[in-house]
C-alpha cells in the first residue's frame, strides 16, 4: 500500500474514531483485547480501502468491516456470542455510584457484550443513529427485518438492564 | 417512557469511552504489516529453497525412489503454498462482506478443519493398529537381536507408541478447539436468523 492509501486510512480512522472505539467496546472487554481488536480493524481497513468503490457510504463501509473483525475476534478467542449472565451481574455498581455516567455506560456495554451477535450488531448500529436502511446495508438483511430484529433486541436489552439495575 | 429509555441508552452509548487513537493504531498496523510481509517472504523462500534442493538432488542422482519422494514433497509444498495464500486472500476479501456471509464462510472453514482433524485422528489410530500388528512380526524375525539388546525393543516400540500418543493427544486438543469455534459460529448464525423467518436475507 502506498503512502497515499496510508494517509487515507489514517484520515478515515480519525474521522470515525468515536464510532470505531464503540465497535471495539461491543466485542472486547479488557484493555489488551481492545488494543488487539483496534489493530485488527486498522489492518482490515488498510487492506480493504483500495477496493472501496463507493457503492455505500464511507461510514457503512467502515462499520461493516469493524463489526466483521469483531465477529472474527470472538471466534478466534473462542468466546461465546452470548457470555454467561453472571458477567452482567458482576458489574452491578454499588448504590453510591449507581447514577455515575461512566458506570451506566459500562453496564450498557456489558449488557451488549452478553447479547447474541445478530442482536448486538443491530442495536449498536441503531444506537449509533444509523437508520434501518443503513443498518440493512451493513448487516445484509432487508430494512423490514432490521425492524423485527431491532425490536427483539431492544426487549432483550431492556430485560438485561433491568436485571443489573 | 420507552423513547426516554432509548434516548438514555443513546446518550450513555455515545458518551466518551475507549479511546481509538488512529495514530497509535496506524503505527501498530504498519508494524504488523511489515511482519506479514516478512512472514510471506520467509514462507516463499522456504518453499523455493526446498523445491530447488529436491530438483538439484534429482538432477545429481536421478534414482526412481528419490524422484518419487521428491515429487510427493514438491506436490505437498505446492498445495500447502496455494492453500496458504488462497485462505489468506479469502480472509481479507471476507472482511468486506456482510457479517452473515462472513460467519457462513468462517463456519464452512471450521467444518472443513474439523473434518481434517477427524481424518487425522482416524489415520493416527489406523497407523497405531498397523504398528501393533507389525511389532510381533518384527520381534519374530529378529528375535535373537532383541534378546541380545532388549533396550532396542523398549526404545523402538516404546518410542513409536509415545509418538502416536502425543499425535493423538494433540489432534484431540485441536479437534476440541475447532468444535468450540464451530459451536460459536452456529450460535451466531442462529442469532442472525432472528427476524428472517420469512426469508429476510438480502
Amino acid at each position: 500500500m502506498g503512502r497515499e492509501d496510508e494517509v487515507a486510512v489514517e484520515r478515515l480512522m480519525d474521522v470515525h474514531r468515536a464510532v470505531l472505539g464503540r465497535v471495539v467496546e461491543c466485542y472486547a472487554d479488557t484493555r489488551a483485547d481492545r488494543e488487539d481488536l483496534s489493530q485488527e480493524i486498522g489492518l482490515a481497513l488498510w487492506r480493504a480501502l483500495p477496493g472501496f468503490r463507493g457503492d455505500c457510504s464511507e461510514r457503512t463501509f467502515l462499520v461493516r468491516i469493524a463489526h466483521n473483525r469483531g465477529v472474527d475476534f470472538l471466534v478466534r478467542r473462542r468466546r461465546s456470542a452470548t457470555a454467561p449472565e453472571a458477567d452482567c451481574e458482576d458489574l452491578r455498581p454499588g448504590p453510591e455510584d449507581a447514577t455515575g455516567a461512566r458506570e451506566r455506560r459500562e453496564l450498557l456495554f456489558t449488557a451488549l457484550r452478553t447479547m447474541p451477535v445478530g442482536f448486538r450488531q443491530v442495536l449498536a448500529l441503531a444506537l449509533e443513529d444509523l437508520d434501518h436502511r443503513e443498518i440493512a446495508e451493513v448487516v445484509g438483511i432487508t430494512p423490514e427485518n432490521v425492524a423485527v430484529r431491532l425490536s427483539r433486541a431492544r426487549d432483550m436489552l431492556r430485560q438485561k438492564m433491568r436485571k443489573v439495575q | 417512557m420507552e423513547d426516554r429509555c432509548w434516548q438514555d441508552w443513546v446518550a450513555d452509548f455515545t458518551s466518551e469511552g475507549t479511546r481509538f487513537d488512529p495514530g497509535v493504531v496506524a503505527a501498530r498496523v504498519r508494524r504488523s504489516s511489515l511482519v506479514m510481509v516478512l512472514e510471506t517472504a520467509l514462507t516463499v523462500g522456504i518453499c523455493l529453497g526446498l523445491t530447488g534442493l529436491l530438483v538439484y538432488r534429482i538432477w545429481v542422482a536421478p534414482h526412481p525412489v528419490v524422484i518419487a519422494i521428491s515429487a510427493v514433497v514438491i506436490a505437498f509444498v505446492a498445495v500447502s503454498a496455494v492453500v496458504f495464500f488462497r485462505v489468506r486472500q479469502g480472509a481479507w476479501r471476507a472482511a468486506e462482506q456482510t457479517p452473515r456471509a462472513l460467519v457462513a464462510l468462517l463456519r464452512r472453514r471450521e467444518s472443513s478443519r474439523l473434518r481434517e482433524a477427524r481424518f487425522s485422528m482416524k489415520s493416527s489410530i489406523a497407523l497405531g493398529l498397523a504398528v501393533t500388528l507389525w511389532i510381533p512380526w518384527r520381534l519374530w524375525v529378529d528375535w535373537d537381536g532383541y534378546c541380545r539388546e532388549p533396550w532396542r525393543a523398549v526404545v523402538g516400540v516404546g518410542g513409536i507408541y509415545v509418538l502416536l500418543a502425543v499425535a493423538l493427544f494433540a489432534t484431540r486438543l485441536w479437534m476440541r478447539r475447532r468444535a468450540r469455534a464451530l459451536d460459536i459460529l452456529l450460535e451466531m448464525e442462529r442469532s442472525f436468523e432472528t427476524g428472517e423467518e420469512n426469508g429476510g436475507e438480502r
